[in-house]
């Protein structure tokens, strides 16, 4: 097992060495390169699936000394929410690099720099300790800086040093908090230990409890982002090219998320205790408030790129509604707004690609033109608007009953970002593809060619089987949830 | 994982059978659009008849289906229900399945029936006219997820088949979205109910919660035992409900959406006004009647007040419409206010007969009125007129849901609306009880001035009328019988098999039936129904304004305020959807840009303000000074170093990866 959680990280770096290595004269291999290599992740992440470990809470697998002198150590490990992330991953990159265009297919750069990423997320999602946690989460940034920073739209230098900056900006404190966590664990254990395990064992004061949560916490707020620390992700998705605005929607929101229920919650659950109040408000305020600026937005992947800051929202109103519930769905919608999100930046990539702009007054009625890409795009919506019976539904509803019992009014009143975000999608949708053709420019476009339908379809065949059985999926998270619910409530009993 | 064995328990006095193999495969009524719909999308195209046969097959499937197990309810009582569970969330089995018993099969019956006819209908109708493969695809699909609202046992499902409905009540309004206004009634359509459905999401959330199951039997259970957990939260539950059937069943002030969705071709407006989608708010009332009857009657009075409310102000303003097909419309919604007010008295099995013979009468009246419309090529009733003469079925069919709809014995109207009129009476709500006759006679009058208005007089259209094809009459001839026969099953003192039916579930039903005809109801209802047609008559025939298509009887201000439809759309449009989608949004928006992001890029700004200020009188002039004598040897390895600054992504990437993995080849094998 510690060899599949190694070749996670071997084979996508070993992919993007192999894509720089390849002259420039053969520029047509890359994008196949990058497919066969990520589809070999994603079998490895199958295989994870079904193994022992796919159903689990995070085990650490392997440690390997690292400062030997201070027992620093590089610990790697797996649990159900990481392989159903690390799936997603895989998938998004092997989608999304079928979906791109020509253009940048054959940029040797560009494809290194996703599969880069592709590296860096994964390692994210196994670590086990916060040393390499820190170290994936910062790396994941240089890619990133890349493919915006060069393959952006006009205002890419912009987006991307606010996309930088404000992530590194959470990351010092994320930095700090881990520096005091080893200090403290030096004190404990006569070892500076991080990894999971030790952390988990720390009798923590109520004060060091508190202040170590809000140093992570706040760190990977930003990434979520919330509510009013999300301006960086409207820009950065925009000037994202296609993607790019797939992965940072399909994962790298969720890595924020996804440290707040791996370290903060279990860590320093006192802190949460304290202050998940505090950020079950801000996350009802980052759902109503971003489907309503989405309502305003005339282009179409900024209105998109606000839409995540609202279904972002469900999932930290789950988290901190901290029941059993509401973790569970919050982990499913974590997932679930990665396929669609994803899908939807895809859609948007075609459409971009056949007419250089994103502007929804500049189309109207390309549903005559494109009827199979109009049909693929209002499922979408429907999976995004939280339909029952396709998978949007599943997360929200999962959240919505959870939280109901911690937080009547403000569950309430989350539950009416459906019909907001009913009003954004299909105001979009109506404006986008129907009514007679306003523009002459679309009178020419092409529907979906082969390539482009077998880059979505993995993603909407997802949507309709997780939506018709979601307990499949749910299955893998279920002790994983059960379990970070139980640290909380076992610790709401101590006290 | 699939439970199949079927669980029956008796908890009236009547005796059940469990329904044998016939219900075991009801799950087949529920499946089989599904099915049907994806045969007509891969496979519609190259069928001979662009795929309304696989439509029609299995709508004819379904009817028979339907059919047989309605004989066999009627001869033995059918209770049971069947559960898949699928998994779980939390503590709560998530099960879909289907429930065979009086109130579903009766649903059954009456989608099934009414589809068919209407899908026979539409082959002659939507001839021709675009995306029609498309069109059975959906109408397949919508009167499909009608049975997956009415054969729920348990609430998630019925959450599920709720939405698929608004679904493709959105794809079959909007279905010539060519057209602006058309898409846009399909949004508002989906919108409105969007808003109920966040009340119906919540309630079914609370009870889920405080009952500890999404079983519709078990719930029911709980509320007729007095359990306590449930009784705390029991209105405020109902009344969250309540909210989502009133999307639905287009309750005022939510009824909007339904006059504007006539957008939609005509079969659409005749399934979705009769049988497939406004039924579904009071198809949950009285699904969850137990349960309101036991644990919120407060609820119940809320429910017949709106109800009431709604079937006298639809009525009203029905009778200012020149739109023949609005008139329906609003005569609908007015019909479902009848309905509604009849589960708020408590009167279960009368609003359920009211809602089987309106099914029939105005699935026979709007497609009546599509024939007309296809005849003229126009809604509007004013270049209508005289069409008696050259489509005399049309005519005779449609005088036969007038008079069914007016409520005059022996049709079917009659016999439906004098139950609740009669309930009302029984229960002591006086004024409800005048207002409901005031509405019978508003129905009557407008009924007739739209007949007088199309049919009578001579015609002021310019085309040439003819009577339709016999692919659309046939329907109306059968759907005529229903509207005259469909009220005998329920005649107190003489036959009332229909309670029999509807009351044989699984939890019992409590609540006032009448043992013989009320005579003061009866009289009531009758009168202002003759009132109606004979005042209707004398203004728009005696009076010759079926002549000119003239109103003579326009009073202002009311007139207006009525062809305004109480400004309520204007209120909802000023100070609702504009807002949100204008001033709101764009506010917020604005918000976002100038405050919150302007703070962020102040921040940035700040920073590098502060960093230059530092660079330059600090770093430049002091730290610098001392590193600059000692730069000499550094200088030499700078310029070795600034071989690697190229400023090429890829060998910047390249070095990231090299250094990548020198760190873990160091970490694996050398430490």
């Amino acid at each position: 097992m510690t060899g599949i959680i190694i070749s996670l990280l071997i084979v996508p770096l070993f992919s993007a060495l192999l894509v720089f290595m390849i002259p420039n004269s053969r520029k047509e291999i890359f994008r196949p390169i990058g497919i066969v290599f990520s589809l070999i992740t994603l079998t490895q992440c199958f295989y994870l699936l079904f193994s022992d470990y796919g159903k689990t809470k995070f085990v650490i697998l392997s440690n390997y000394k690292w400062i030997q002198s201070y027992g620093l150590e590089i610990s790697l490990g797996i649990s159900g929410m990481s392989t159903l992330l690390l799936l997603l991953t895989s998938l998004l990159v092997c989608v999304s690099l079928l979906s791109i265009g020509n253009e940048h297919a054959e940029s040797k750069g560009f494809i290194g720099s996703l599969l880069a990423l592709h590296f860096a997320i994964n390692g994210v999602f196994i670590s086990g300790d916060l040393i390499s946690l820190f170290i994936f989460f910062e790396a994941l940034l240089i890619p990133m800086y890349f493919l915006m920073g060069i393959w952006g739209g006009e205002n890419r230098r912009y987006a991307t040093i606010k996309f930088i900056l404000y992530t590194v900006f959470g990351s010092v404190f994320i930095f700090i908090g881990t520096v005091y966590a080893a200090v403290i664990s030096y004190g404990a254990n006569g070892a500076l230990a991080v990894d999971f395990d030790s952390l988990a064992s720390l009798a923590l004061t109520s004060s060091q409890s508190k202040t170590l949560f809000l140093l992570f916490t706040f760190g990977f707020l930003i990434k979520v982002p919330i509510f009013p620390l999300h301006t960086w992700l409207p820009d950065a998705h925009v000037e994202a090219p296609t993607a790019g605005s797939i992965l940072l929607a399909g994962v790298l929101l969720k890595v924020g998320a996804y440290g707040i229920l791996r370290v903060s919650i279990p860590f320093f659950t006192e802190g949460f205790l304290a202050y998940k109040n505090f950020v079950a408000v801000l996350s009802v305020i980052g759902i109503i408030y971003g489907a309503i600026v989405a309502i305003a937005q005339i282009d179409i992947k900024k209105l998109i790129a606000y839409s995540s800051v609202s279904h972002m929202g469900y999932v930290m109103l789950g988290i901190s509604a901290g029941g059993y519930l509401s973790i569970e769905g919050a982990i499913i919608q974590m997932i679930n707004h990665g396929i669609t999100a994803g899908a939807l930046f895809m859609l948007v990539g075609f459409l971009y690609e056949r007419r250089h702009t994103r502007n929804i007054s500049s189309f109207g009625g390309i549903k005559i033109t494109m009827p199979r890409y109009a049909a693929i795009f209002l499922f979408t919506s429907f999976a995004s608007i939280g339909l029952p019976g396709l998978n949007g539904f599943v997360g929200e509803f999962m959240i919505l009953m959870g939280s109901f019992n911690s937080y009547k009014f403000l569950t309430s009143i989350a539950a009416f970002g459906v019909v907001l975000a009913a009003i954004y999608m299909l105001w979009a949708y109506q404006r986008i593809f129907t009514g007679p053709i306003s523009n002459e420019k679309n009178e020419s476009l092409k529907d979906l060619d082969i390539r482009e339908t077998l880059s979505i379809v993995p993603l909407v065949l997802l949507m309709l089987f997780i939506g018709i059985y979601p307990s499949y999926i749910e299955s893998f998270v279920i002790q994983e949830a059960g379990f970070i619910s139980e640290t909380i409530a076992l610790f709401k009993d101590i006290k | 994982m699939v439970n199949f064995k079927p669980t029956v328990f008796a908890e009236g006095e009547l005796v059940y059978t469990d329904g044998g193999i016939l219900a075991e495969y009801a799950w087949l009524l529920v499946v089989l659009p599904f099915v049907a719909a994806l045969v007509i999308t891969f496979t519609g195209k190259y069928l001979p008849l662009k795929g309304a046969e696989v439509a029609l097959t299995t709508i004819g499937v379904i009817f028979l289906y339907s059919a047989a197990l309605m004989y066999l309810h009627i001869t033995g009582g059918v209770v049971n229900e069947f559960f898949i569970n699928v998994g779980s969330i939390g503590v709560f089995d998530i099960e879909f399945g289907w429930v065979v018993d009086g109130l579903s099969i009766m649903m059954y019956f009456v989608v099934g029936t009414v589809a068919l006819l209407v899908f026979i209908y539409a082959t002659n109708y939507m001839e021709g006219e675009i995306r029609y493969t498309f069109f059975f695809t959906s109408l397949t699909l919508f009167a499909g997820s009608m049975l997956v609202l009415v054969s729920s046992p348990t609430l998630i499902q019925i959450l599920i088949g709720w939405e698929l409905v608004g679904v493709c009540s959105y794809l079959l309004i909007g279905h010539y979205w060519e057209k602006k206004d058309n898409s846009s009634a399909a949004m508002k359509a989906f919108i409105t109910n969007k808003i109920a459905d966040v009340g119906l999401m919540i309630g079914i959330i609370i009870l889920a919660l405080n009952t500890g199951t999404l079983r519709i039997s078990e719930i029911l259970y709980q509320s007729t035992h007095n359990y306590e957990k449930l009784s705390t939260v029991a209105f405020v539950a109902a009344i969250l409900l309540f909210i989502g059937a009133m999307g639905k069943s287009a309750q005022f002030p939510l009824h909007v959406w339904l006059p504007d969705a006539m957008a939609g071709p005509t079969p659409v407006s005749a399934l979705m006004h009769a049988a497939t989608m406004v039924t579904a708010g009071v198809y949950l009332l009285a699904r969850m009647f137990p349960f309101y009857k036991a644990m919120a009657p407060e609820a119940l009075d809320v429910v017949m007040l709106f109800g009431v409310i709604t079937l006298l102000a639809a009525g009203l303003i029905a009778v200012v419409q020149d739109d023949l097909k609005k008139v329906l419309a609003y005569s609908t919604v007015s019909q479902l206010g009848y309905m509604v007010a009849a589960i708020g008295s408590g009167a279960y099995t009368a609003a359920l007969f009211h809602l089987w013979t309106h099914a029939f009468f105005k699935a026979l009246l709007f497609l009546g009125a599509g024939s007309v419309i296809h005849a003229v090529h126009s809604n509007s009733m004013l270049e209508m007129g005289g069409l008696r003469k050259v489509m005399p079925k049309t005519f005779a069919t449609f005088i036969i849901g007038t008079v069914a709809l007016a409520g005059l014995p022996p049709f079917a109207g009659f016999f439906s609306k004098d139950e609740i009129l009669a309930s009302f009476n029984h229960e002591g709500e006086t004024t409800f009880f005048f207002i409901a006759v005031l509405g019978a006679f508003i129905t009557a009058f407008y009924m007739t001035r739209a007949v007088s208005l199309t049919f009578l007089g001579e015609y002021r259209g310019h085309g040439h009328p003819h009577e339709s094809h016999n692919l659309m009459t046939t329907p109306l001839l059968t759907l005529s019988v229903f509207a005259i026969a469909s009220g005998w099953v329920n005649i107190p003192g003489v036959y009332t098999g229909f309670t029999d039916w509807v009351t044989t579930r699984k939890n019992k039903i409590v609540e006032y039936h009448p043992e013989s005809f009320d005579l003061f109801a009866l009289s009531s209802g009758l009168l202002a129904g003759l009132l109606g047609i004979g005042l209707g008559y004398y203004f728009y025939q005696l009076q010759g304004s079926a002549e000119t298509g003239d109103d003579k009887i326009k009073i202002q201000p009311i007139w207006s305020v009525l062809e305004n439809k109480y400004y309520l759309d204007h209120f909802y449009f000023k100070f609702v959807i504009d807002p949100v989608k204008i001033n709101i949004s764009k506010a917020v928006d604005k918000f976002n840009t100038n405050v919150i992001d302007r703070f962020v890029n102040g921040f940035g700004q700040v920073a590098s303000l502060m960093g230059g200020v530092v660079y330059n009188n600090f770093d430049q002039n002091g730290i610098d000074k001392l590193l600059n004598m000692s730069s000499t040897g550094t200088d030499n390895f700078g310029g070795k170093v600034k071989l690697l600054q190229t400023g090429k992504t890829q060998q910047y990437l390249m070095l990231f990866l090299g250094g990548v993995v020198t760190i873990s080849l160091l970490i694996l094998f050398i430490i």
